[in-house]
């Protein structure tokens, strides 16, 4: 992400390893090749799935994660599709402390 | 021929500065630039800000903040040298910087401006060589030299490679770090210096650079090397003093003499 002089743009997502300005070439290549579709979603809407898959499950999902299943969730409700499987990559225990600060917990 | 190759010719040390285009304002790099060369120096490296300089140390990081928050852009850089180039013929000027806003402008369009505007070289602190050979085809078309940086961990097979892209001159990083570290020991700088010499069939000028800060300290290294290169020295007096620029200009004039009477001579 860069403006019109070549900058670097600043970034921001609830989850640090979001918070980035780039794109891998991997990725650039995958979505060129129109083999993976490329979606959004909000901080809020991965901070609800965060909760829900928290609470529900019992597994806390990174934030990074989070973001998956918060477009897992919005998918599911199209009933487009019979199966749906997200990769639960990485743990949530280590975003306790951005989870705290955001709720005004001392930890 | 290239100003550049012309300056190496002629002098036994060339004195090599470098500042943040646009820090504090254009008008103060244009003026910096302009006492530089009334005091000494040889050749000029002007920074081309870009926000995330890798190699910069806090105090030139700090000096492109400042360069950034007047919106200081490639082609205001790219201007600034016209404007130098309106009193100065002859004073070589290496723009010094990252790929992004080069990448952006597109290799042409960057290396047929340069040209107009007087740029002599280019150096791209975060474009390995083996990368660079189309912006190098460019450049070369306008007669343009491309610098490339070696240091202290590059293996000799690379440092040969190194010293064949290259062009103008080599800019040997003294030490392990970022600019504005402290140098610590002159010995094995001096070793590698004739190492890459050696490897480079002397075609090519070595100059040295991070970490020169006294007089002391140039007239050391310019008794082995082509050149020396200051930069987070000067650039920390553009911090210090930019509230009053008279007193700046008169810092960044009289530290520059100190280094140049310093430099071995023959």
């Amino acid at each position: 992400m860069e403006d019109k002089n070549g900058q670097i743009q600043s970034t921001h997502s609830i989850s640090a390893g979001l918070d980035y300005p780039g794109v891998g070439p991997e990725h650039s290549w995958l979505k060129d090749n129109k083999r993976v579709k490329y979606v959004s979603v909000t901080d809020n809407e991965a901070l609800k799935a965060f909760y829900y898959l928290t609470e529900k499950e019992g597994i806390i999902p990174a934030l990074e994660t989070s973001h998956a299943l918060a477009y897992a969730f919005k998918l599911a409700k199209s009933k487009k599709h019979k199966n749906i499987l997200i990769n639960l990559s990485g743990r949530g225990d280590k975003d306790i402390d951005t989870i705290a600060s955001l709720k005004r917990i001392k930890v | 021929m290239n100003l550049i190759n012309d300056v190496f010719k002629h002098q036994k040390s060339v004195f090599i500065t470098y500042l943040v285009c646009g820090d504090p304002d254009i008008n103060s790099s244009l003026k910096i630039m302009h006492s530089m060369v009334e005091n000494g120096v040889d050749l000029i490296e002007l920074g081309i800000p870009f926000t995330d300089p890798i190699a910069d140390g806090p105090v030139i990081q700090k000096g492109i903040e400042r360069a950034l928050k007047n919106k200081v852009s490639l082609l205001d850089v790219l201007n600034l040298v016209s404007k130098f180039r309106e009193k100065n013929k002859k004073t070589p000027i290496v723009l010094m910087g990252y790929m992004n806003p080069i990448e952006n402008m597109g290799y042409r369009k960057f290396s047929s401006l340069a040209k107009l505007k007087g740029v002599d070289g280019l150096l791209i602190v975060d474009l390995p060589p083996e990368e660079a050979s189309s912006i190098n085809q460019e450049l070369s078309k306008n007669k343009l030299c491309q610098i490339f940086l070696a240091s202290p961990t590059t293996e000799d097979k690379r440092l040969k490679a190194i010293a064949n892209y290259s062009s103008g001159y080599l800019y040997y990083v003294s030490l392990k770090g970022i600019t504005g570290s402290s140098l610590i020991s002159y010995k094995p700088i001096k070793k590698r210096i004739s190492q890459i010499r050696k490897l480079s069939n002397n075609k090519i000028p070595v100059t040295v650079g991070f970490g020169i800060k006294t007089p002391e300290a140039a007239r050391k290294i310019s008794m082995f090397s082509d050149g020396i290169i200051i930069g987070s020295s000067i650039v920390e007096l553009i911090e210090k003093h930019r509230k009053n620029k008279t007193l700046m200009f008169k810092k960044i004039a009289s530290f520059i003499k100190s280094i140049k009477s310093s430099l071995v001579k023959s």
